[in-house]
């Protein structure tokens, strides 16, 4: 400031052209060119890191998820046979004796002995006896080594995603990799929770917007959001707690302990405040003239809440249940603690069953190393969810742009 | 009665296998060098400077551990008693008993050996003969200066570990693994602690393999909970890290099969309906199993398949193929056993397995199920007769040990603490304490791996 | 169908009173509707009721404490008529060597792998402690010397506690919920007579100060949140820090710089998809990225620390600032679009460069805004949970964390372990820490509505 007033003050009274007058103070010869400014282009190349930040964090959730993703698919998943081999066997030779018990060895599988990169891939040809195999040595590029007595053995499992969309189980360990198994109950639960949220958090949505006095809008929305605002541990707890008690005591003891009822019913409770706050804006956004001209029709007010305002509300509210429903198909903890620790195929709301995100943290739970099946396959129910989740967002934005279109 | 035939019975042999030993010209020494089956104790007799003494005229009976029983040691251990010949010559005094005692005459009891008299228990019952915690496999062979019979494994002097003051040690332990042993180890940490030990002790209950997986091929924990023996994979992976594995035996487990204590219908279970129902599950009904058993959905409950209970579950159970229990309809699968309990509880058609201290700790809500027609309990686990009960153990190396003086003090504050915490007392943590021959190869384990030349024998 | 019935409805002829019925019925439904809308709302606000009601009557209620050593077994006279010298004694006698652990706890001035080692006069420097041990260090000292110790330190009410903690030791056998507690108070007592004669009947509130204050545990009465409310702390410190720089720093841009280029554009549609993601899958990207691909500089590894891998405090609070971002982005975004365009125009009159602009008119005038939106999406962050449980939270440790590199657990993990427990009363424990929990939230969220009142009130 101060130099700023230095500046002006020999202005007074004459005229001095600044170029000039800037010459005759720094006695430099001075240029209305611009100055290059090294610090403010540097701030703003900064600023648009940040920016792009946003950008990079999403290619790095698909590179992520997407390479880990083709990882999954494209080479071969070992599952440990719980075999070992009963002898020594030199490079040359192409009967193994193994040991009974583990996985059931089929002809055409393909085994791995050993671990790490030293490890040798062999086809099987024919299965003698039990105990013993006839295989095909240093397949798919590697190379027939000895192996010790004990060389613990793995078959292979190449996953395609046809069997990925097909299969009906999901079971790493044994290599069934069907993710139905999580996305029918992630709709299950997801459906349950719509069913509870879509009508509870538009009519509330439809009060705030049309009935409710400032006074009590004031009162209202503050709860909506603290609602929103409570971890969802602790919605989480309350199912397991509170609802599932509750849901035991009316429909009797095929309620399972850790079952999909309670967590939806939860899920949905969670939701009702995105919706009716997306919900109450898109209301808002409706603009005077269309109540005034129902009123005026003499239509009641709910006859103009019906026929009038959620007609002309509809993109904007339809974007807001598929926010819910998209919040609802990612919620974690809240699956995880009160639905159930286990895929399973079912649409019966008492059971137990896993969903996508749910089945995401229990695996990851503590621990989760690199390059293990469990690793592998948890990146690629992460890609499915995070698809899903993208297409619904998409959709609503389409559904946004299009309600934005019509008002403005 | 039984006795004095036994009595007669050994005057018997002692006259027939008189002529035998007297046959004989080569001394023990010579007969372990030319029996293939112990050349390592041949070469251990050797190392330790015992030639001498046990050509001598004797005559002496040798229990001698076959080349099988060393292989069991790990191989810090024997690298351990190959540098440390005092050691070694105890040990194998410990072998070695005054007098040529045949199969046939021996009487059960404590017999002294030569290791400065301290005694062995010989045993005998209708699997044969028992020395401590081994068995004789071959008796009588005869040498000229006394008789070998050979044991499965090796006999270990009672060993006293040096004093443990916590009070004294500080830096951090890392301990992760078995959700099975956690509430064992937590409960060690914890006295540690209140005995003043001055660092800081994680503990993570996440599964044996993902505690292997921690401990070998990421190297960050110290010591490794684990409710199975370490497997080959695991072990080479180890070896990568610098890590030679040494695993204490610290427990029994009886693993417990539980049903919710408002099922009245199951009481006992035999193995194999055990598989016809952990490969079945909702699948199937309780009644597919017995008919006299109500036609509901059988829900089943298993721990993860990264936690050792799964793994030897599915080993005792469907010898080692995952395919049906994973194929079962309708498993919960949960590292966490807390999950199990509520799970089990929450159904009279509910079933599940996990450690027996996790039944302890809940059995007022759960009820246990009987295998084979044997209850799991403190007696049935020790010996044996519970078909599901199994070791536990702790993991660490040497190379860990000695550069971490905390982790070997707390292996050894482990070791002298835990039994006294095992038991179904009022305070105890539910699984069985293990007999005096185990902890002292635990107590061996830990010189070893410590490299402590002092051997507080 | 609709143009065939239009004109025969309005050709029919209605009769006032059928009019009046109609208008009725219509009005009914009104009220009808009306009832249904206002209905959800009360739904809402009972399920949060519910839901807090429940909680809270989890948190206190009636519990039976069996004590581990009876205090009658420990004098003959009651523990409060006990002198210090005789509590001291006692204290010694029942603890043993353990004795020693608590003067380290409780007096040591030094740090503790010097204290076995330390003479008294270091060891305990500025406490009092008997002459004649000034020299000699805590295994030399004799027990009654540490009797003396003790005493010398302590009245006698501190080491009434000190012995109820650490040789009374309390332990919870059955607890009830407050309106059970409140309502069948009489059968409660009764049960309390028959099945546990000996044992202790009362009245116990979950949260309290020790609550706070203590580190976890295995058991119920003496679990305690410290460890975790570290965790946090120092989680959503890391949080606050990148976020808010890298997100006021977006928002600047887009606001201030962005000329509304594609790539510009194609950043505003992807913050609000990033927005929308499950906060798993920000887990997930926080696992493969901050854990395992930078795990040299999340574990500290490139500044020489050595005993931690990726799953640490660091990685945490990162995964929690991408996960905030988009959030923080738009709301400050808004609050920046707020300032009125002519404070930029007389700023640029008077010469001032972009950035001397947005410094020193724009971020003061939006700081209300932004500040706001930051308080709120950090409270978003200390509620979060399943994006730690990816990145590898430790579910039980015992060292608080002290900085960047340690291994962590968050409040709600805690929650979430406690929930799992099958011992009923950790699901009292649980809910203590919810209340935890939901206080520090409702903290944090009045001190955003407070600073959003006051500064725009100054502006």
């Amino acid at each position: 400031m101060a130099q700023e007033m230095s500046l002006s003050s020999p202005a007074v009274g004459v005229r001095i052209p600044l170029a000039e007058r800037m010459a005759a103070e720094t006695g430099r010869e001075a240029s209305l060119n611009r100055r290059p400014r090294f610090a403010e282009r540097a701030i703003g190349l900064f600023l648009f890191a940040c920016g792009a930040l946003s950008i990079l964090t999403t290619v790095g959730f698909t590179i992520v998820l997407g390479s880990e993703a083709l990882r999954f698919f494209a080479t071969m998943e070992w599952l440990n046979a719980n075999k070992q081999t009963t002898a020594a066997v030199t490079a040359a030779d192409s009967r193994l004796t193994v040991g009974t018990g583990g996985s059931t060895i089929q002809v055409g599988d393909m085994l791995r002995l050993g671990i790490g990169d030293s490890a040798e891939q062999v086809r099987v040809v024919e299965v003698a006896e039990a105990e013993t195999l006839v295989v095909e040595r240093g397949v798919d590029g590697t190379q027939a080594i000895d192996h010790t007595v004990n060389t613990p053995m793995f078959v292979g499992v190449q996953v395609t995603l046809d069997k990925f969309l097909t299969d009906t189980k999901w079971a790493p360990q044994i290599g069934r990799f069907g993710i139905m198994e999580l996305v029918i109950p992630t709709l299950v639960i997801t459906i349950i929770a719509m069913v509870v949220s879509i009508p509870l958090g538009l009519g509330a949505a439809v009060y705030i917007a049309e009935y409710a006095t400032p006074r009590v809008r004031g009162i209202l929305k503050p709860i909506l959001e603290i609602l929103a605002g409570i971890p969802t541990v602790v919605y989480g707890y309350f199912a397991l707690t509170f609802i599932t008690p509750l849901l035991q005591a009316i429909f009797g003891l095929n309620v399972k302990v850790y079952n999909m009822a309670s967590a939806g019913i939860v899920v949905g409770i969670l939701i009702i405040p995105t919706i009716s706050s997306i919900g109450e804006d898109a209301l808002r956004a409706v603009p005077r003239a269309l109540r005034e001209a129902s009123y005026g029709l003499g239509a009641t007010k709910l006859e103009t809440v019906y026929k009038v305002l959620l007609p002309a509300a509809l993109s904007g509210i339809v974007a807001a249940v598929i926010l819910g429903f998209s919040r609802a198909v990612g919620e974690t903890m809240i699956v995880l603690i009160a639905s159930g620790a286990g895929p399973n195929l079912t649409v019966n709301p008492f059971d137990s069953a896993e969903t996508m995100a749910g089945h995401i943290a229990r695996i990851s739970t503590g621990d989760l190393s690199f390059g293990s099946i469990d690793y592998n396959s948890v990146f690629a129910v992460g890609l499915t969810l995070f698809i899903m989740t993208l297409l619904l967002n998409f959709a609503s934005t389409l559904v946004t742009r299009r309600f934005r279109e019509v008002y403005q | 009665m039984v006795r004095k035939l036994a009595i007669v019975v050994g005057i018997l042999l002692l006259v027939a296998s008189f002529s035998s030993v007297a046959a004989q010209d080569g001394t023990i020494v010579d007969v372990a060098a030319g029996n293939e089956d112990f050349s390592t104790l041949a070469g251990l007799i050797q190392s330790a400077g015992l030639t001498d003494a046990l050509s001598a005229e004797g005559p002496f009976t040798v229990f001698a551990p076959t080349n099988e029983a060393f292989a069991a040691l790990p191989q810090p251990v024997m690298d351990y008693l190959g540098t440390n010949t005092d050691l070694l010559s105890q040990v194998l005094n410990y072998h070695v008993v005054e007098g040529s005692m045949m199969s046939g005459d021996i009487a059960a009891g404590e017999v002294a050996t030569l290791d400065m008299g301290n005694t062995v228990n010989v045993a005998v019952d209708d699997m044969g003969v028992h020395v401590n915690n081994a068995t004789v496999v071959t008796a009588d062979v005869a040498a000229s200066n006394g008789v070998i019979h050979a044991i499965d494994s090796v006999l270990i002097p009672a060993i006293t570990l040096p004093e443990v003051d916590p009070l004294a040690v500080t830096e951090n332990i890392v301990i992760a693994g078995s959700s099975t042993v956690y509430p064992v180890t937590q409960r060690i940490a914890d006295l540690f602690n209140q005995d003043g030990f001055g660092g800081t002790i994680t503990v993570d209950s996440i599964g044996s393999g993902a505690g292997f997986e921690r401990f070998c091929v990421n190297a960050e924990t110290d010591i490794s909970n684990a409710s199975r023996p370490i497997k080959a994979e695991e072990v080479e992976a180890c070896q990568g890290n610098g890590r030679a594995p040494l695993g204490f035996y610290i427990g029994i487990d009886a693993l417990a099969i539980t049903v919710s204590s408002e099922n009245d219908f199951v009481d006992s279970l035999t193995l194999e309906q055990l598989a016809q129902i952990f490969g079945g599950g909702t699948n199937i009904t309780w009644a597919d199993v017995n008919p006299a058993w109500p036609a509901e959905p059988i829900q089943l409950y298993s721990p993860g398949s990264d936690s050792g209970t799964y793994d030897y579950f599915v080993e005792a159970i469907f010898e080692q193929d995952e395919t049906p229990i994973q194929n079962a309809g309708g498993v919960q699968f949960s590292e966490d056993d807390n999950v199990l309990v509520v799970g089990v509880e929450s159904s009279p058609y509910a079933i599940g397995y996990f450690g027996f201290a996790y039944y302890q700790e809940n059995k007022d809500r759960l009820k246990v199920v009987s295998i084979e027609g044997v209850t799991p309990s403190e007696e049935t686990g020790a010996s044996g007769e519970y078909p599901l009960s199994r070791p536990l153990f702790i993991y660490s190396a040497p190379s860990i040990m000695q550069e971490k003086a905390q982790v070997a003090t707390f292996i050894n504050y482990y070791l002298q603490n835990v039994n006294a915490q095992l038991g179904t007392g009022a305070d105890q943590i539910g699984y069985i304490p293990t007999n005096e021959y185990i902890q002292r190869q635990s107590k061996l384990y830990w010189l070893a791996g410590t490299g402590a030349m002092s051997s507080g024998m | 169908m609709s143009e065939q019935a239009a004109p025969r409805i309005l050709a029919e002829q209605v009769s006032e009173q059928t009019f009046l019925e109609r208008l009725n019925a219509r009005n009914r439904r009104g009220k009808i509707g009306q009832i249904f809308f206002f209905s959800a709302n009360v739904i809402a606000l009972l399920a949060l009721i519910v839901l807090l009601g429940h909680v809270t009557n989890q948190s206190i209620g009636l519990v039976i404490l069996r004590n581990t050593v009876d205090p009658a077994s420990l004098s003959d006279r009651p523990l409060e008529e006990l002198s210090a010298e005789e509590l001291a004694a006692i204290l010694v006698e029942q603890m043993g060597g353990r004795a020693r652990v608590l003067i380290r706890d409780e007096l040591s001035q030094v740090p503790v792998n010097q204290f076995t080692t330390a003479p008294m006069s270091v060891a305990l420097n500025g406490r009092s402690y008997p002459s004649e041990y000034a020299d000699a260090t805590i295994n030399d000292v004799p027990p009654e010397g540490w009797a003396a110790i003790l005493v010398a330190n302590f009245g006698a009410a501190d080491l009434r506690d000190m012995l109820i903690d650490n040789v009374v030791k309390p332990t919870v056998d059955a607890s009830w919920p407050l309106i059970q507690s409140l309502t069948q108070r009489s059968e409660i007592e009764t049960i309390a007579r028959e099945k546990y004669p000996d044992d202790i009947l009362e009245f116990h509130s979950w949260i309290n100060l020790d609550f706070i204050t203590s580190s976890v545990s295995s058991s119920a009465t003496t679990a305690g949140l410290r460890t975790a409310l570290l965790g946090s702390f120092w989680i959503i410190s890391i949080t606050a820090v990148t976020a808010l720089i890298v997100g006021v720093s977006a928002a600047i841009y887009l606001e201030e710089y962005s000329s509304g280029s594609r790539i510009e554009q194609l950043i505003e549609i992807n913050i609000r998809n990033l927005a929308a993601i499950p906060s798993v899958i920000y887990g997930m990207l926080g696992l493969a990225v901050f854990v395992r691909t930078l795990g040299a500089f999340t574990s500290g590894a490139v500044l020489g620390v050595t005993d931690s891998n990726g799953r640490t405090v660091m990685s945490a609070g990162l995964t929690l600032a991408l996960l905030i971002l988009p959030l923080l982005i738009v709301n400050a975004q808004e609050a920046i679009r707020a300032v009125p365009s002519s404070i930029r125009e007389a700023s640029y009159g008077l010469g001032a460069t972009k950035w001397q602009t947005v410094a020193r008119q724009v971020l003061p005038a939006a700081l209300p805004g932004i500040l706001t939106g930051v308080i709120l999406s950090l409270s978003r962050a200390v509620g979060e949970t399943a994006p730690l449980l990816v990145v590898g939270a430790s579910t039980f440790i015992g060292i608080d964390p002290n900085g960047p590199f340690s291994k962590f657990t968050v409040v709600p993990i805690q929650i979430f372990q406690w929930t799992a427990d099958p011992k009923p009363e950790f699901k009292n424990v649980a809910a203590a820490a919810i209340i935890a929990l939901l206080i520090v939230m409702i903290l944090m969220n009045g001190t955003a509505i407070i600073l959003r009142n006051r500064l725009s009130r100054r502006t």
